[in-house]
């Protein structure tokens, strides 16, 4: 599919332009089915913000009470206008459990997310860009294989499991990082990074996985196309054409994937943040479920669709400004 | 279109009708990680099917009634030891396989039995019925798989049911996307064209012969799914969402071992093997298949 | 079917009715509850004579209203001590049947001899204590402290940190570090005005009026002084707030009036002996007045209470903390500096926590691994309680409206084998109904309940039409070690033909569903209250919330008798007639087979060796007050 990127010259930022533009028009519908299908799903939810409140043992009668303060049997149109008018405001309701505004609630969360996400994702390019490129560089050897198969190995592996057999070897055997909690890193680096450690690489093993095998298909397909041919004909070193021609370019493709490896990195902490007690957003968001505590489900609901919308489309812009042809499709 | 078709399977250029079985088998077999990858799926499906050839002990029975010994080390009677409740860990294992595959199998039927059919509608019929399905897929894709499946189970209650039911709904975007690619290409081809131009209808063409050349990318994608359906299944009753007791279930295994990781780690050891011999399996077996059917890689491999 | 019911009940009165039992039973249990009477040890003790009169005249209350028995910090006529306890015997012969009498007076002699002594020497430490009080004002903030508590919290989440509105069993712990109560009770859950802001009280002979003398000089974690009137504005609260669940506790008062800054009178609907020891629980958590002015806010997640922790912040899921309040009443408490709950921890991450001395306390640690607790230098202490392991059954709800089939399931487990697989011991069958050895006095010792019998089982579900079992549908908690209890009961269960499916969630769904009558019964714990009066009304009191479970038919003979016994066992004052009463209820409420119980936990705690604190018959953890102690 890819191959060499052109030079971008001006006469095509025009139709880079028009291509984002398009690309951000699509995209505010479907952030508004998010938020509407999600509102209307959400009700669906068994409870009420009355019982989230109250809590488990909550006598029938003043959840009910609660529920009418609340507003939770006004007609749905009403509280999704509500809801939205707030949302244009910054202000996404309060969270049922603490009565914390819900947007500074997610935004406490961030840190211990976005680190993990960070972390998680330079963890698998460490480790799937060489084994990818590798294997790509020789494919049908049986050092591809064997690298294939260790990619394979790692998105076949539960993060979950993973993050156990982490814990019963490297924290309770050899007592080299605690089994749980978070340290903020500007309070102490040290502890924080040995608390991010395992749950990084929980995530991050998986996302390796998948990299590394786009890389590998990526270089595979950059080392047949006719400008690498060319390049070996020129008599340039292999490693030179490799490196050069086959590696730079194969890696393009794989930006990719990197969009897809969000949806993946926030999939993981849900498990991975409440396995270790990670103060972040995956934890609340299993948490907020758990409690039928709408309002934050609905607020993270939107945001992480947004951040998954945002994120593709950059990929999207980054990769059609890299690969002129996308444009025009 | 959304440049993130991309990424999705690529599908057969020429060769409209599926390829030769037999040249394809021939090819298969000289594959050793195929073969391989297809007997480990086989046996587990072995095992699913005929839990009581394969089981050694009732994998529900528990010290109640055997008298049987909790927290046993693995030995010729318990291959895996038991459990807090004296039940076979092995047996349980084997029990769970069966979970473990209907939930991949049915999710797929219905990821794919309405995945497929909104791809091949998006992409054959285009304007705006392709913008509303595809932006209503772009919805459901925006959210990360175990994200959209815990939410439905919250909304649905637990239970092996619906544990299918929502990891089939967050595969749909992901059929329906890769059809949809491969709709639009196959629609341009010359014996569709010619159908066309012979006063075929929409349906009938669609039906007859864009569907066909679509099964090919489905299968390779469908066992990709299957690992990951298992995942999911494993994540959401790790999580205690999942499967119900009594039915068995490799995550419910892990979710009760994290209690006791400690003290008896054991526990946690098997279930997660299964687990990863499975998935890796159906891994395997899927980019064996994409390197066949996908002519563009093939002889790369 | 209904042959069959009165015929077990009628054996078990005649088995146990003599009151040698009930004898027997307080005999054995009297260093559970040393001071049984509290109502009558505040009449001898408590009070003065003056304050007393100065509070009923000022109430408008005749001194014939009142039972005038007070003697106290600064009167020491015994005759007057003498004169109540001969009027009060006179009283209680008249109720009571012939043969009672002599050894119900031999108990009471007893009693009183015990009572003394303690009260003495209260007293004295009480006087003490008011010496010392003006001179600590000026040197409180001089008091050391020493060290913090650090916690993991297993539940994940609590409900409120409003007493009023909250809900969960496991709010307590941060309830009473943050709020003092009105009446506190002591380590066997007797009420005791040293742990108290009501510096004594006094009912009327109807049991109509409750005089509270409140105690000078409280403050709130706000600066507001504890007066009659914040009693009031706080107790009127909690009865009335649409959203709150204390409505129920104290339905029974009518009124308070506020004569004076520090009296407050309580008028009750009916007489209701329970009260005392309920305003241990959450309605007698005073909270500030102007905070309830202030905020109007159904979500408490900022108390203001009187208690010797003040709120700091609260980090959802992640911690909660309290620091001590320098203004606190009792001088010299708290000992600590701060509490810090860390909050949604998994059983697993809470024990490395300990081990790893990241906290040094932890209440009711996973029982399976308390071996590696000990193993690691902790210190582990356990003490028997009433929190009772159980089954909830909605009697409205098919299978359970058959009572052979809620017989069956009793009969069909063994309890000491579940105990012992699931729980690693740690606690007692419950092989007495409701009420374990825990309850001292109220604990009888001859009833037998449901212990293992597979002939009973095969006998009711014949008797149930049901020969070959039945099925229903289990809810149950999604954790670990709830799946195991659960699928033992499955599996006992499915001995007999009985299948029980099983259908785990997270905690707040399965007890909403249960009140929301959406399934017929559900697995989880009934922690224990501060009276047991409250204990057993939670499940049983058509004016609780359990309105929704009890039999619809008001004619239901099961239900007619236990709402009868529940009524007389709150009515009565009386310490050895209510322990009858509700020995009588208990056996009643086990016949009928409204649940079941399968075990009564112990109260568990692990902490660091340098870290002291009591272990209340409540099972709950008490930090507040000067509880906690941490040697450097």
């Amino acid at each position: 599919m890819a191959t060499a990127p052109e030079r971008t010259c001006s006469a095509k930022l025009g139709s880079v332009r028009n291509f984002i533009i398009r690309r951000v028009l699509a995209t505010i519908p479907v952030l508004i089915l998010i938020s509407v299908v999600t509102f209307v799903a959400l009700r669906l939810l068994p409870g009420s913000p009355g019982s989230a409140i109250l809590g488990p043992e909550a006598d029938p009668a003043a959840v009910e009470a609660l529920n009418e303060r609340l507003g939770w049997y006004d007609p749905i149109y009403e509280q999704y206008a509500d809801w939205i008018a707030g949302v244009f405001q910054g202000d996404f309701g309060y969270s049922q459990r603490s009565n914390d505004p819900v947007g500074p609630l997610i935004a406490s969360r961030l840190e211990a997310t976005l680190q993990l996400g960070i972390m998680s994702l330079a963890l698998a390019l460490l480790i799937a860009i060489p084994i990818g490129a590798i294997a790509g560089a020789k494919p049908g050897t049986p050092f591809d294989y064997g690298l294939t198969f260790f990619a394979v190995i790692g998105v076949s592996v539960p993060n979950f499991w993973l993050a156990m057999l982490l814990v019963i070897i490297f924290a309770l055997e050899l007592g080299w990082f605690p089994t749980q909690g978070f340290t903020p890193f500007f309070e102490d680096p040290t502890a924080n990074l040995k608390g991010m450690i395992l749950p990084a690489f929980a995530i991050g093993v998986a996302l390796a996985g998948n990299l590394a095998r786009q890389v590998r298909a990526s270089m595979v397909e950059v080392m047949q196309q006719d400008y690498v041919r060319t390049a070996r004909a020129k008599g340039l070193r292999e490693r030179s054409v490799l490196v050069r021609h086959g590696f730079r370019n194969a890696l393009i493709p794989v930006v990719t994937v990197l969009g897809l490896q969000t949806s993946l990195v926030v999939g993981g902490a849900i498990v991975i943040e409440s396995f270790f007690g990670l103060p972040g957003v995956g934890k609340l968001i299993i948490d907020s479920i758990l409690f039928s505590e709408i309002p934050t489900v609905q607020a993270l609901a939107v945001m992480i669709a947004l951040g998954v919308a945002a994120i593709n489309l950059i990929v999207d812009i980054s990769y059609a400004y890299l690969d002129p042809r996308i444009r025009y499709s | 279109m959304s440049s993130s078709d991309s990424v999705e399977i690529m599908m057969p250029e020429r060769d409209p009708r599926f390829a030769n079985f037999l040249v394809f088998a021939r090819r298969f077999v000289r594959r050793p990680i195929g073969v391989i990858s297809l007997t480990v799926v086989l046996l587990i499906a072995f095992a699913a099917v005929f839990t009581d050839v394969a089981a050694t002990h009732d994998p529900l029975e528990t010290l109640v009634t055997t008298g049987a010994e909790a927290f046993a080390p693995p030995s010729i009677s318990n291959f895996f030891g038991t459990d807090q409740l004296g039940r076979d860990n092995y047996s349980r294992i084997v029990d769970a396989s069966r979970t473990a595959l209907m939930v991949g199998v049915v999710s797929i039927l219905i990821g794919a039995g309405i995945g497929v059919p909104i791809g091949v509608t998006a992409g054959y019929s285009g304007g705006i019925r392709d913008e509303v399905l595809m932006r209503l897929m772009d919805a459901l894709f925006a959210f990360p798989g175990i994200l959209l499946a815990l939410m439905i189970i919250a909304a649905l209650g637990t239970g092996i049911q619906n544990v299918m039911l929502a990891i089939g709904i967050t595969f749909i975007p992901s059929f329906a996307r890769l059809v949809r690619g491969t709709t639009l290409s196959v629609k341009e081809q010359e014996f569709v064209l010619a159908a066309r131009s012979i006063g075929a209808g929409g349906p009938r063409v669609a039906a007859r012969h864009i569907l066909p050349n679509t099964f090919a990318p489905v299968v390779v994608q469908a066992s990709l799914l299957f690992g990951v359906a298992i995942i999911i299944e494993a994540s959401l009753s790790f999580l205690g969402l999942g499967t119900r007791p009594p039915d068995p279930s490799w995550g419910t295994m892990l979710n009760s071992a994290q209690r006791l990781i400690s003290s008896e780690p054991m526990l946690a050891i098997f279930p997660g093997l299964a687990i990863v011999v499975t998935v890796l399996a159906f891994n395997l077996l899927g980019d064996v298949l994409r390197d066949l059917l996908d002519p563009r890689l093939r002889g790369t491999g | 079917m209904a042959d069959h019911c009165s015929q077990t009940r009628e054996r078990i009165w005649n088995k146990t009715m003599p009151a040698t039992v009930a004898r027997a039973g307080a005999d054995q249990n009297r260093n559970f509850m040393s001071e049984r009477n509290y109502w009558n040890r505040m009449r001898r003790n408590k009070m003065s004579r003056r304050s007393l009169l100065r509070a009923s005249a000022r109430a408008g209350v005749g001194a014939a209203g009142i039972a005038l028995v007070g003697c106290g910090d600064d009167d020491d006529d015994q005759s007057a001590t003498q004169v109540q306890q001969a009027q009060q015997q006179q009283q209680q012969q008249a109720a009571q049947p012939q043969q009672q009498q002599q050894q119900q007076a031999d108990a009471q002699a007893q009693q009183a001899e015990q009572q003394d002594q303690p009260a003495a020497e209260q007293q004295a430490q009480q006087q003490e204590q008011q010496a010392a009080q003006a001179q600590a004002q000026a040197q409180q903030t001089a008091v050391a402290r020493v060290g913090e508590l650090n916690v993991p919290d297993l539940s994940g989440s609590f409900s409120q940190l409003d007493p009023v509105t909250g809900s969960g069993g496991n709010d307590h712990q941060h309830l009473w570090v943050g709020h003092d109560n009105l009446v506190g009770y002591d380590t066997d859950l007797v009420p005791d005005t040293s742990r108290s802001l009501a510096e004594s009280w006094e009912v009327s002979d109807d049991g109509l009026k409750i005089i509270f003398t409140i105690r000078p000089n409280v403050l709130f974690h706000d600066g507001e002084p504890l007066n009659a009137e914040a009693v009031k504005t706080h107790i009127l609260r909690a009865r009335d707030l649409p959203e709150g669940n204390t409505g129920a506790d104290v339905q029974f008062i009518d009124s308070v009036d506020t004569p004076d800054e520090l009296t407050a009178v309580f008028n009750m609907k009916q007489p209701f002996a329970p009260l005392l020891r309920i305003l241990g629980d959450r309605a007698g958590m005073v909270v500030s007045p102007k905070a309830i002015a202030e905020k109007d806010v159904y979500i408490d997640r900022s108390p203001v209470g009187a208690g010797a922790f003040k709120f700091v912040e609260e980090i959802v899921d992640d911690r909660l903390v309290f620091e001590a309040f320098d203004d606190y009443w009792q001088p010299g408490h708290p000992k600590i500096n701060k509490i810090t709950w860390h909050l949604g921890r998994t059983s697993d991450q809470a024990i490395n926590g300990m081990i790893a001395g990241e906290y040094n306390a932890q209440f009711s640690p996973d029982s399976a691994q308390v071996e590696r607790l000990t193993e690691a230098g902790l210190t582990y202490e356990t003490r028997p309680t009433n929190w009772t392991q159980r089954y909830w059954l909605n009697m409205r709800m098919e299978p359970w409206t058959n009572p052979h089939l809620r017989r069956a399931v009793n009969w069909a487990v063994d309890k000491q084998a579940l105990l012992d697989v699931v729980w690693n011991g740690q606690g007692i069958p419950a092989h007495w109904g409701w009420l374990g050895p825990a309850t001292g006095p109220d604990h009888d010792p001859n009833y037998e309940g449901y212990i293992f019998n597979p002939d009973k089982v095969r006998e009711e579900l014949a008797l149930a039409g049901h020969p070959d079992g039945f099925e229903f549908e289990m809810n149950t908690f999604s954790g670990a070690q709830a799946i195991a209890h659960d699928e033992f009961i499955a599996a006992s269960l499915a001995q007999f033909g009985i299948t029980a499916k099983l259908n785990p969630k997270p905690s707040p769904a399965f007890w909403r569903e249960f009140w929301d009558l959406e399934v017929s019964g559900h697995s989880s714990s009934m922690s224990v209250r501060a009276d047991v009066w409250q204990q057993l009304a939670f499940v049983h009191d058509p004016l609780s919330q359990s309105r929704n479970v009890v039999p619809e038919d008001e004619n239901d003979p099961d239900r007619k008798e236990l709402v009868r016994l529940l009524g007389e066992v709150g009515a009565e004052f009386d310490p050895d007639q209510r322990s009858i009463k509700i020995q009588e209820l208990n056996r009643a409420m086990d016949t009928a087979a409204w649940g079941l119980n399968f075990f009564h936990h112990f109260a568990r705690t692990a902490h660091a060796e340098n870290v002291t604190y009591p272990l209340f018959a409540d099972a709950k953890p008490h930090w507040g007050q000067g509880d906690v102690t941490i040697t450097a």
